[in-house]
């Protein structure tokens, strides 16, 4: 039928802001406030923070510009135009084979995560394997719905956030957080580099640019949906460190998680406000790992001209994919793929973008003539 | 899929009802008693078929009506129709024209004093209005026939809905007489856009079916869809709108409603306004409203009556209601079987000590008492009024007491269960109340498999399922995904008349405009 | 498109068939709302010496209180006499083994009892004194913060002699011992000679900080518990080195701000005159031009009520108000120098997180002095506390004067 245009295979901007603060918005909550205090030993890790966010802003706006000069195209086709046909593909496929690594990965830390706070004995392949099936069923449909799917979740993250802030707002300890402006620079950069992993997921843009159906916007849009993150990692940092103070944040694994601990619900209805926080946050890495595992779905389409189906793919590459994320035998090793991982976001999200955007500006391409 | 299997076997029944019809005649003879008998034998001259032939005035014109007793309304043929062909000719001084033709031309013009008068030339449409109630006027020696609105059959009068009763509101439901409900609703709509575009379905059942919409406000892409969705309906009856609704509908595998049912005729006049489109069908007190998204099934038409914030507040409730109703048993076998350490302590204690005796792991507890629940309410239903109501009470009560005496349950399971089935009645829309019953028992296992994960997983797959439903090509999480903030006025909260002077952005509508500026002054 | 839901659906019936790991039914569990700990007794050969496999043999002697759920909705309060119970119908159950690790006792415990012990609803830990001592703390603590199965809201305290003792007494108003001490210990603030309640985090990150700290101590009486006073651990190796009393409590509680309200008493013309502290606020700071005696100065403006005057004070006069006013100050003044001549002279442990202080304030005397602040140079011994308090009577009650 002659649907509405709303309803139909585009987005809007709301879309890319809400898709873009969600795909970044993940894991890196929970370890954040770890990493960049083992780094700068100080309250002053929000300055890595902000440096680290507007660094990577600065990148999310390169790639923004990139995909407005090329409106309804993907990686592989404003490729094909910037330099040829052969490169592109080449490009789209390490892409998406980063992609994929992506999703493994997001599906193995929630595995651990709730294996760690929700379960006990329950084998990780197990919990991973449903949450895989969830996945799969979402990027079953197409990709706008799971693009819309964000607009649905993103209210409960920023809630539960929020919530776990608010309540925290009673421990937080003004002189804790004391004494500022202390830290070496080289500190603070190397806070900075850690900071910058948390920030990788916008990419996802290059291959949803084919759904966005107003360009004119999407820099700025793009740029909102990054800051995003930027705050709420401040927040969380900025509260870890003044409710427990910098040495407890550097020695806990997920010092969110002790902030989520240390709520108390007034009234007492229910304890443990952790697990509760947990269980929402399977909902972010969820989105996260649907929008990756979608993108790697269309790179690997845009390769084969949507000669092979859809759902062709998804039956190769499911297998595939819980096969590698089953592969790393403990948490160390998982972490240590995740830091391989972000390396190659690094350069898939910031580097290639801008060396692209430089070559179509030297050489004058646009998209649509 | 289906649909597909069904529509390959009806072209096969299709070819043979049209084997068996080509034996009989079709066309309508000159000679009265040729179609007389032409027609008896076709209706296999039933019992309630009547007949009387008589002659025009003082002529020696013959001619016959022909009726279904108890569909028409016999004063009205005794009155209007033969009195006047009988004696109405005689006492105007007119002259019988010698011509059939000529008299057929009269009576409808001069003499009969009815409105609804038609003339006929194909004896499927003669055996059609006479199988609606009308009346056929044969004249001997032509080949048309007059056909007499004379429908006048028993029904139940207006009565007050039963299925959706409100505090506030309008009394007046819609009845299983059609004209009745167009009445109802042309009533409240006084708007000369008001569509009531007419059609008949069902190949033997031949049900009038009434689109029903504002030109000028839906926008035309729905009605021309709803439309070609109708015309696809191919079969043989058509019981009730439910039919319709199944034939119609986008997803036949979701559990959630895509086109709204109602019995109040302001739910409709209100939703047409909103640029919805309404469908009345002939014998069934339930009007369609399509398309319909996740939130207008929280919609009551009493968030409107009442004041902003009561209708707001109610509405909340039944967010949470609706809540309750998928998840607070899960929530309940999560934590008991779980995640103890959430409940707090003390209240901890006293479950495990009220669940020592039960031999169930928690989902199967659950699981019992909800069966048991659906029982009652299903029993409830067929169960003679009067009874019902005390059924209801003695079961719940005495049931659940019962189990917990004799420890097949714990009380904590039993409040959880009642404050369940209470929320899922709190929704107003049945059908969703139903879909919500369905997804509790998902829940519940997920709930008794993986504990709070899994319930935050089937949380994620019904958003996923919602995000990916259209209804008549509109997502049904609209106005959230796709996002239109200024349709969140409507949503939990419910603006103030005044704040929503906009319809609905969602639908698209051609006038969006609902409240005009007013008096400048004020 | 149909084979994959039948599939999905197959794998969903499949892990109904599996069963459920983690499935463990609420009555089921072994609810442990306390635990006790305490040192074996006989320990032969030297602790600190190599440890052969001999001697790694038993090392703690471990208490837990379970819930008896189903006593605990149908006992009485205080127990004992609800009929028909099965375990004589208290109900909370103790039960003590012995091991080497926490974890290995814990794990022998479930062996012991029907139900393994479930510790997410712990509420209380106490250590015995001669635990703190020995410096145990950092390594039982190390199970309790790592576990993430527990609260952090769990409350530590530190027994005066044996712990498991403290899980014996009689409750009082509550259903189990535990409770008991918890609900007293939140009550006990309100009197401020008592610590305000330390918690599993706390201690955690007390030890990562590395300062000296303070832990509430509780003293069993007749079978009646009562927090009291506080116990101090040193920086180096976490080891309890002393105690402090009622009162030394409370003047640490002036310097720390934690005092929410405590009653004076005093003689003033002969005559005992209650003061009802309301509200302390403290205001530290420091002078640290020579960084060999630091000057702190700890200002302390106290808000209160008289509550009760014996004899003939009349009220009336602004100069007996303010006498009263000097009277209290200048008695807080005696108790808090009293609590930092005990800290910085005899045990040299800087509880009153002073260094915090500086870390905070004045960083670059910090990192000076950061290092021998309370061992080998000592800074923190040599420096200078100034108290200055300030009391305002806010209320004076209802009458001027009770006698003519």
């Amino acid at each position: 039928m002659k649907s509405f245009e709303y309803g139909d295979s585009e987005v809007g901007r709301k879309e890319v802001l809400v898709g873009v603060a969600n795909m970044v918005i993940g894991f890196g909550v929970l370890t954040l406030p770890r990493t960049v205090a083992n780094a700068t030993h100080s309250i002053d890790g929000w300055i890595s923070i902000s440096l680290g966010g507007l660094i990577v802003i600065f990148f999310a706006g390169v790639l923004a510009k990139l995909i407005s000069r090329f409106p309804k195209k993907n990686l592989h086709e404003f490729t094909s135009l910037i330099i040829n046909k052969p490169i592109a593909t080449i490009l789209t496929f390490l892409f998406a084979s980063y992609m994929m690594l992506f999703v493994c990965y997001e599906m193995r830390v929630v595995a651990e995560i709730s294996k760690l706070y929700l379960f006990d004995r329950t084998p990780t392949e197990v919990i991973c394997f449903v949450f895989f099936l969830v996945t799969i069923y979402a990027v079953s449909g197409p990709s706008t719905v799971i693009l819309r799917l964000n607009l649905l979740f993103m209210p409960i993250i920023l809630f539960i956030i929020l919530l776990l802030i608010v309540m925290n707002i009673g421990f937080f300890e003004f002189k804790t957080t004391k004494p500022f402006f202390h830290t070496g620079w080289s500190e603070i950069l190397r806070g900075s580099k850690e900071t910058i992993f948390s920030f990788l997921g916008f990419e996802i843009l290059l291959f949803y640019n084919a759904f966005i159906n107003e360009t004119k916007n999407t820099v700025k849009f793009t740029i909102m949906g990054m800051a995003i993150p930027l705050l709420l990692y401040l927040l969380v940092f900025v509260f870890v460190v003044g409710v427990f103070g910098v040495e407890v944040a550097e020695n806990t694994l997920y010092p969110t998680a002790e902030l989520a601990k240390r709520v108390e619900i007034p009234g007492g209805f229910f304890e443990r406000f952790e697990s509760v926080f947990f269980t929402i946050w399977v909902v972010t890495l969820f989105s996260t790992a649907s929008m990756a595992f979608d993108v790697t779905l269309l790179a690997f389409a845009s390769i084969f001209l949507k000669k092979i189906k859809r759902m062709t793919f998804i039956f190769f590459l499911s297998p595939l994919i819980y096969i590698i994320a089953m592969s790393p035998q403990n948490f160390a090793e998982t972490s240590i793929f995740g830091e391989w991982i972000s390396y190659l976001g690094i350069g898939f999200s910031m580097f290639m973008p801008l060396l692209l955007l430089v070559i179509a500006m030297m050489r004058g391409v646009k998209g649509n003539g | 899929m289906l649909r597909h299997v069904f529509n390959k076997r009806l072209k096969y029944q299709k070819q043979n009802v049209e084997d068996k019809q080509n034996d009989i005649p079709s066309t309508i003879y000159t000679d009265i008693h040729a179609n007389l008998d032409n027609i008896k034998r076709i209706l296999n001259a039933p019992s309630d078929f009547i007949q009387r032939t008589f002659t025009i005035s003082d002529s020696e014109k013959k001619c016959a009506i022909v009726c279904i007793d108890g569909l028409v309304d016999k004063d009205m043929i005794n009155d209007q129709l033969i009195k006047n062909i009988q004696l109405g000719m005689q006492t105007a001084k007119k002259e019988v024209p010698a011509s059939s033709d000529e008299v057929m031309e009269k009576l409808k013009n001069e003499v009969l004093s009815t409105y609804e008068l038609k003339i006929a030339h194909i004896l499927d449409d003669v055996l059609l209005a006479i199988l609606s109630g009308d009346t056929a006027l044969f004249i001997n020696g032509t080949d048309k026939v007059l056909l007499v609105g004379s429908k006048g059959w028993a029904s139940r009068g207006i009565d007050e809905p039963q299925t959706e009763s409100l505090v506030r509101g309008p009394r007046e439901g819609f009845t299983e007489n059609i004209r009745t409900n167009t009445m109802l609703v042309r009533r409240q709509v006084k708007d000369p856009n008001l569509r009531l575009e007419s059609s008949k379905v069902g190949r033997r059942s031949k049900r009038d079916l009434v689109v029903c919409y504002v030109e000028g406000i839906v926008h035309p892409d729905i009605v021309a869809e709803v439309n070609r969705r109708l015309k696809t309906i191919d079969i043989d009856e058509v019981a009730e709108s439910g039919t319709i609704e199944q034939w119609i509908e986008d997803s036949s595998l979701s559990p959630f409603p895509q086109v709204l049912h109602t019995e109040r005729p302001d739910k409709v006049t209100s939703a047409i306004l909103q640029g919805k489109v309404a469908i009345l069908l002939d014998g069934t007190p339930f009007a369609l409203i399509a398309p319909t998204t996740f939130v207008s099934l929280f919609q009551s038409q009493e968030d409107y009556y009442e004041r902003w914030l009561i209708g707001s507040l109610l509405r909340i409730l039944r967010y949470v209601a609706a809540f309750f109703a998928v998840f607070l048993p899960a929530l309940y076998i999560a934590l008991v079987s779980f995640h103890q350490g959430m409940i707090p302590s003390k209240l901890a204690f006293s479950i495990a000590g009220s669940r020592e005796g039960v031999p169930f792991p928690a989902i199967i507890e659950a699981l019992m008492m909800e069966a048991t629940l659906e029982l009652l309410r299903e029993a409830g239903i067929r169960l003679p009024k009067p009874i019902g109501q005390t059924i209801g009470i003695v079961g719940g009560l005495v049931i659940g007491e019962a189990a917990v005496q004799a420890g097949l349950v714990s009380p904590v399971m039993i409040v959880a269960v009642a404050v369940t089935a209470i929320s899922s009645f709190a929704i107003p829309s049945y059908g969703a109340g139903i879909a919500f019953r369905i997804l509790r028992f998902g829940t519940m296992l997920a709930a008794g498999i993986f504990g709070l994960y899994g319930i935050i997983l089937t949380y994620i797959m019904i958003n996923i399922h919602i995000a990916r439903l259209k209804s008549f090509g509109i997502p049904y999480s609209t106005p959230f995904a796709p996002t239109f903030y200024r349709d969140w006025k409507d949503v939990a909260i419910r603006a103030p008349i005044t704040a929503i002077s906009k319809r609905p952005q969602y639908m698209q509508t051609v006038d969006e405009t609902k409240i005009g500026k007013g008096d400048e002054s004020s | 498109m149909d084979k994959l839901y039948r599939s999905i659906w197959i794998f969903c019936l499949l892990f109904l068939v599996t069963g459920c790991w983690d499935q463990n039914e609420i009555e089921e569990r072994g609810f442990v709302i306390g635990a006790a700990i305490d040192m074996v007794e006989e320990e032969k050969g030297d602790s600190g010496g190599e440890m052969s496999e001999k001697e790694l043999g038993d090392k703690y002697k471990l208490t837990y209180q379970f819930v008896v759920p189903g006593n605990f909705i149908g006992g009485s309060s205080g127990g004992g006499q609800s009929g028909g119970g099965a375990s004589e119908g208290k109900p909370f159950l103790n039960l003590t083994a012995e091991g080497t690790s926490i974890h290995q006792i814990t794990r022998k415990m479930a062996a012991e009892t029907s139900r393994k012990p479930y510790l997410e609803h712990i509420n209380l830990i106490v250590l015995s004194e001669e635990l703190a001592r020995k410096g145990y703390l950092k390594d039982v603590m190390d199970f309790f913060v790592r576990d993430h199965e527990m609260r952090r809201v769990a409350k530590v305290m530190v027994a005066e002699g044996e712990a498991s003792k403290v899980l014996e007494i009689n409750p009082q108003h509550e259903k189990m011992p535990v409770l008991f001490i918890d609900s007293l210990s939140e009550n006990m603030v309100k009197h401020g000679t008592s610590l305000p309640p330390i918690n599993i985090g706390d201690v955690h990150s007390y030890l990562l900080k590395g300062n000296s700290f303070v832990i509430p101590r509780i003293v069993v009486k007749n079978n009646k518990g009562a927090i009291l006073g506080a116990t101090m651990f040193d920086s180096q190796d976490q080891k309890m080195i002393g105690t402090l009393n009622e009162s030394e409590t409370l003047g640490l509680n002036f310097i720390t701000e934690k005092v929410e309200s405590a009653v004076l008493e005093f003689l003033m013309n002969g005559q005992l005159v209650a003061f009802e502290i309301k509200d302390a606020r403290s205001k530290i700071k420091a002078d640290v031009f020579d960084k060999d005696q630091i000057k702190f100065t700890v200002k302390i403006n106290v808000d209160g009520n008289v509550g009760e005057v014996y004899g003939d004070v009349a009220l009336k006069s602004r100069s007996v108000l303010s006498e009263i006013e000097e009277k209290t100050a200048k008695e807080i003044e005696r108790i808090i120098n009293g609590v930092i001549d005990k800290v910085q002279k005899k045990y040299k442990a800087d509880v009153f997180e002073l260094g915090a202080y500086l870390k905070q304030e004045h960083y670059k005397t910090w990192k000076q002095v950061n290092k021998e602040w309370e061992k080998g140079e000592n800074y923190f011994s040599k420096s200078v506390v100034d108290v200055q308090v300030r009391v305002d009577v806010r209320q004076i009650g209802a009458s001027i004067k009770m006698v003519k």
